[in-house]
């Protein structure tokens, strides 16, 4: 008993040894970006909430001007009544100047090595300036800016045609070699926030843009997914419209490994239903099914063709062949792989199965 | 010899020696061994883990054959190996060697917390909780240090459940291709999982302690196996969540995997787990310091409780002047590889200088 009376005593030597961290008492961002100034130096945008009764979705901006990322913390930190700290922050903005100056590799360091980051944080591109974004009110005045703009991504990727990113994801991709990797782009249209496309890595730069036309095509192709949409045009004489909603989509990588010839085929899978169709056939006829889908296979083929040339032409690989390669070839080197893959013969083919059509004829 | 002797109502059942030896083995080792693995062995580091595994195995092996033939503990096989001197020398060696697990053990958690967690308290307040609950748990003898690592194994086994939650990020073609490296590569993986696999030499310390103590030997197997399996299924989760590059950036893979956990009553699940950890390292550091008094007590005839104290002061001592992270440096340089070729090549050379003794007795 009296040992256990001891022990007891000893607990309070932990009590106030660290640093309370009391959400009423700091300053938690919730979002974070980052402009270049033309001085070089690096502007970080901070969205802090403030919590109050009654009231939702108030926050302040805070900005700081530093030569470094994370000495941006401590600059802003100083115009502050409480300290600001990045543990809740969501997603961290980067406008794509900052990105082609200093570099992802660079920007992401502090990121990976800060503790109290988690690694789910998204990153994304601001085209344009990430100041405007980031002043821009949201739609839905429940919520910050931060909050908003993560819940956006978010939820395009779960539901929508985004393809899965978050810091994670980003790094894996972006620290091997050649550093292929891609983040979404937000863009400000009329003084709206959207998702404007997806942008494309490559050695630590950031060099091409999907169009957001394209993105059903490379979230296929990254991941598989479910619940994107794809609009085409068929074929016929009034060119109408049909939007297909995949069910379960994705995508088979078969390598062949010849040194000579080496190839790809790239199998895409669409499970689907139609959305909506812009003529007035008879939708419950399978003919007419069959018909659609041996369009949207083509229309997909001819798109994923043309980005797949696109990406070739330029030597990006954001799809991660390199690595499916180097799963069945060994000796594979980074050299090697640069050299062949611009000529590599790629093949596409697809399969689209509309498993139905909704409730009206 | 007698000493060796322990009196019956003090002695576990056959069946705890699983936990004592998976639960000594499982501690930080598993949080950070993938990144120097990955380095020299990268996808083929599962074939590393599964040698170091079979190391450990024979190592086992070769301990439950040198009791079978002198009972009682190391101290006891030492005196009867090589006289009262030489013998005591070795003993001396070993205990040395546990005292330095027991450290090492303790100060890579201790840095664990200080990066992850409160980086601004001091090391010492740290170290004070834990000695004191290390003492209060070696005072109660070593059935309740038993108890301690039965219920350790039993209450973290859940914290699996993020590994299986990690997949969802994963990409299986990081597994692949295999077998292309060479076995020098391999070799040296083997090399850099041991911290992560030592923990089974305790038994040297514990033997006398164990009910029926032949028939402890498929368990302390079952420990072993256990263990190895555990660590190749951490290292091919980190394989597919990570990439090559990642994974040789990042300190302590395991906790990293686990930030990507996110529930909705709790954003950042990797403060849970680093707390949580805290019961996986308390039987870890309480066996080996246990081992270390235990030891003392047969070599010197003291109570035990003396050289708890005297370890308890060194420990704090070098928490309060040396920075965890030169400590850790020069204790894993002593562990690996000097400790760990010193258990290896040692236990065989003891079992075989046992057996000759033996072998001329009988002529």
């Amino acid at each position: 008993m009296k040992k256990l009376f001891l022990i007891i005593l000893t607990f309070p030597l932990l009590c106030s040894c660290a640093q309370p961290r009391v959400v009423d008492e700091v300053n938690m961002s919730q979002a974070i970006g980052y402009d270049i100034l033309k001085s070089d130096n690096v502007e970080g945008i901070f969205v802090i909430p403030i919590f109050e009764q009654d009231k939702m979705g108030k926050y302040q901006i805070l900005t700081g001007t530093s030569t470094t990322t994370s000495d941006v913390q401590a600059v802003v930190s100083k115009k502050a009544d409480k300290p600001v700290l990045i543990g809740q922050t969501r997603i961290f903005l980067f406008s794509e100047k900052i990105v082609h100056e200093i570099g992802m590799t660079e920007l992401t360091d502090y990121l990976y090595r800060e503790p109290q980051l988690g690694n789910r944080v998204i990153l994304a591109i601001v085209e344009g300036k990430v100041k405007d974004v980031i002043y821009t009110k949201p739609p839905n005045t429940n919520v910050n800016i931060g909050i908003f703009l993560s819940d956006l991504i978010n939820q395009l990727n779960e539901t929508g045609n985004g393809p899965d990113t978050n810091l994670h994801l980003f790094l894996g991709n972006s620290l091997e070699d050649g550093g292929d990797s891609y983040l979404p782009l937000l863009k400000l249209i009329n003084n709206e926030v959207a998702v404007s496309g997806v942008a494309i890595f490559h050695e630590n730069k950031m060099v091409n843009k999907v169009r957001t036309d394209d993105m059903f095509v490379f979230k296929t192709l990254v991941q598989s997914h479910r619940r994107g949409i794809y609009k085409f045009k068929l074929k016929d004489k009034k060119r109408s419209d049909i939007v297909v909603e995949s069910i379960r989509s994705g995508s088979n990588y078969k390598v062949s490994g010849s040194e000579r010839n080496p190839s790809i085929t790239i199998k895409i899978k669409i499970k689907g239903q139609i959305k909506e169709s812009m003529r007035s056939d008879n939708l419950t006829d399978r003919k007419m099914i069959k018909i659609i889908e041996k369009e949207m296979e083509a229309d997909l083929t001819k798109q994923a063709n043309r980005l797949i040339k696109d990406f070739q032409k330029k030597n990006l690989d954001p799809i991660g062949l390199k690595e499916k390669y180097h799963a069945k070839n060994k000796k594979m080197t980074y050299e090697y792989w640069k050299k062949i893959y611009p000529k590599m013969a790629i093949h596409v083919e697809t399969t689209v199965n509309i498993i139905q059509t909704g409730v009206s004829e | 010899m007698n000493q060796a002797g322990v009196n019956e109502k003090y002695k576990v059942s056959p069946f705890y020696v699983f936990f004592l030896v998976h639960g000594m083995q499982t501690g930080v080792g598993v949080l950070s061994f993938q990144r120097l693995l990955a380095k020299s062995a990268g996808t083929d580091g599962w074939i590393s883990i599964l040698l170091a595994g079979l190391i450990v195995h024979i190592l086992i092996w070769v301990i439950y054959k040198i009791f079978s033939i002198v009972p009682g503990d190391i101290i006891s096989a030492n005196n009867h190996a090589f006289g009262k001197w030489i013998g005591n020398f070795f003993s001396l060696l070993f205990i040395l060697y546990f005292l330095i697990i027991g450290m090492d053990i303790m100060i890579s958690y201790i840095n664990v917390i200080h990066v992850w967690m409160f980086e601004e308290v001091a090391s010492w307040a740290f170290t004070v909780v834990f000695l004191i609950l290390i003492y209060y748990i070696n005072t109660g003898g070593f059935r309740t240090i038993t108890g301690v690592a039965f219920l350790s194994v039993i209450l973290t086994y859940w914290l699996l459940f993020v590994l299986f939650y990690a997949m969802k990020y994963s990409d299986f073609t990081n597994l692949l291709p295999l077998f292309h490296h060479t076995l020098l590569d391999i070799l040296k993986g083997t090399r850099s999982t041991s911290l992560s696999m030592l923990g089974f030499e305790m038994i040297l310390m514990f033997y006398p302690f164990i009910k029926d103590a032949k028939i402890s030997q498929k368990y302390a197997h079952g420990g072993a196996l256990t263990t190895t399996l555990l660590t190749i299924f951490v290292y091919l989760v980190s394989v597919v969540f990570y990439s090559q590059k990642q994974l040789e950036l990042t300190i302590w893979p395991t906790l990293t995997l686990t930030s990507i956990v996110e529930l909705p009553f709790i954003q950042r699940f990797e403060y849970i787990d680093v707390s949580w950890w805290a019961i996986v390292i308390i039987p870890n550091m309480t066996i080996a310091l246990w081992a270390t008094s235990r030891g003392f007590k047969r070599l010197f005839n003291v109570k035990q409780k003396y050289p708890l104290w005297g370890m308890s002061i060194i420990i704090l001592l070098t928490n309060i002047f040396v920075f965890d992270v030169d400590s850790l440096y020069i204790l894993n340089k002593i562990i690996n590889p000097y400790g760990v070729l010193f258990i290896a090549l040692y236990l065989p050379l003891l079992l075989v200088i046992i057996y000759i003794k033996k072998m001329r007795k009988r002529k």
